[in-house]
């Protein structure tokens, strides 16, 4: 296996350009919590390793005319002890605090959580809720995707075989915003998530405003639950109202029965979880 | 291109190997450096059990590639007593008994040890929480926990 760490991006980019980075099955190594698992417990084999942590470039968070960047390569030990995003995005803090445990946070990157597509991806959500773009480079150029189109299916992203996630970007949520993640797991600590929801809505005059809503677990990729969020946006907070809106988003989901939990058991999680995450207080 | 010269620190002692790009952290402290302390258990990330400290995180070695540990500054169990005298750590697990069958014990005690290095206001409440990524299955939790509060107050009371 071909080993390679290069020194920064433009080398990166010409790298996986290559026909020898496809030939081998190339494989970027970022924080490899996913990636080792796949090679050592899943068989997937690969005759060359990108090894992209050095890129300092990548890594780091930034607000700048009240748009925050987060660099593909920040771990979510970063994103925990942000005070940027603590301030001005607090569910992406909230879901990297319920993220696995300590000894992965200092490894595990935004950038992998993003790439890896999955359904449960902790931070996947919040992102959603965000409306979060995601810069894309190849040597080719640069394009910028939201987050919204970029998953076509459960490990499966719009990314080119020479293309990279380099960063994300969204813009801060005003202090007065009600910004909530919650992860139904298992257990407390390390679980993947049986279903997960992120929120981010204002309150006017006792009329929901901006209201956003993101599934994670329920679907092939996360999902926005934009009848729901209709539903709510102008209406009075008013128990009948969010009841109204939590049966629509449980309708919005697609979710499959698997170990972690069944399709039913999933949508009366939804049904039952987001009306306690639009509570006024 | 499949071997690969790593330099690292490990234990203040300085390490320059030849190592297949294939071989795990884990297995190139094990098996080429005969420190058997760091423990594998679950092999994905989940128990803790090989938890060692590199660059003062601690870090699942079985997640890592050895040629990743290139240029970093090591810390595993072996490397906490120093002249006979030990961690105040490993003194709490002794003085709570907090060991039961033990295989679980190196991985805890570098969890903690990162902690305590990198928070001087950890507090015993935190305690849970900072090792929620280690396993026990004797399920010693209790005990564990107390050992590491042992620690805490000894290391307050220098």
């Amino acid at each position: 296996m071909i080993y390679i760490k290069p020194a920064d991006k433009k080398e990166l980019l010409e790298l996986v350009a290559q026909p020898s980075f496809r030939k081998n099955n190339g494989q970027i190594l970022a924080g490899g919590s996913d990636l080792l698992v796949k090679i050592e417990h899943f068989g997937l084999k690969t005759g060359m390793i990108v090894d992209v942590k050095s890129i300092k470039s990548l890594r780091g968070i930034t607000k700048k005319d009240n748009l925050i960047r987060i660099g593909s390569l920040t771990t979510l030990s970063d994103i925990l002890g942000s005070k940027i995003l603590s301030k001005n995005a607090p569910n992406l803090t909230q879901a990297a605090n319920n993220f696995a445990a300590i000894q992965m946070r200092n490894r595990s990157t935004i950038g992998g959580n993003i790439c890896n597509a999955s359904p449960a991806g902790d931070l996947i959500p919040p992102l959603y809720a965000l409306d979060a773009n995601l810069k894309l480079e190849s040597h080719r150029g640069i394009r910028t995707v939201n987050i919204q189109r970029f998953f076509k299916g459960p490990g499966k992203t719009v990314l080119k075989p020479d293309e990279l996630l380099s960063e994300i970007s969204f813009r801060a949520l005003p202090s007065s915003t009600f910004s909530r993640f919650y992860k139904l797991g298992q257990r407390e600590s390390m679980a993947i998530a049986v279903v997960s929801l992120a929120l981010n809505f204002n309150s006017e005059n006792n009329r929901f405003k901006d209201v956003r809503i993101a599934l994670g677990s329920v679907a092939p990729t996360v999902i926005r639950a934009k009848e729901a969020e209709k539903i709510l946006d102008g209406s009075n907070i008013l128990p009948e109202i969010v009841e109204k809106a939590a049966k629509i988003a449980a309708k919005e989901c697609s979710p499959i029965s698997d170990v972690r939990g069944s399709a039913d058991y999933r949508r009366l999680m939804i049904l039952r979880l987001l009306p306690e995450l639009l509570k006024i207080a | 291109m499949s071997k690969y010269n790593i330099t690292l620190e490990l234990n203040g002692v300085k390490r320059s190997n030849i190592v297949d790009t294939e071989k795990l952290l884990l297995n190139y402290i094990r098996e080429d450096l005969h420190l058997t302390g760091t423990k594998e258990s679950c092999g994905e990330g989940e128990c803790g059990s090989c938890t060692i400290i590199m660059d003062g995180e601690a870090v699942n070695s079985c997640l890592i590639l050895a040629v990743e540990a290139d240029k970093t500054k090591i810390t595993t169990i072996e490397g906490l007593e120093i002249e006979g005298n030990l961690d105040s750590i490993q003194q709490g697990f002794i003085d709570e008994h907090g060991v039961q069958c033990g295989f679980c014990i190196p991985g805890f005690i570098m969890t903690a040890r990162a902690a305590i290095d990198s928070d001087p206001d950890l507090k015993s409440s935190d305690i849970p929480g900072v090792v929620a990524g280690n396993l026990c299955r004797c399920t010693g939790y209790v005990k564990i926990f107390k050992s590491i509060e042992k620690a805490l107050r000894l290391e307050r009371k220098r």
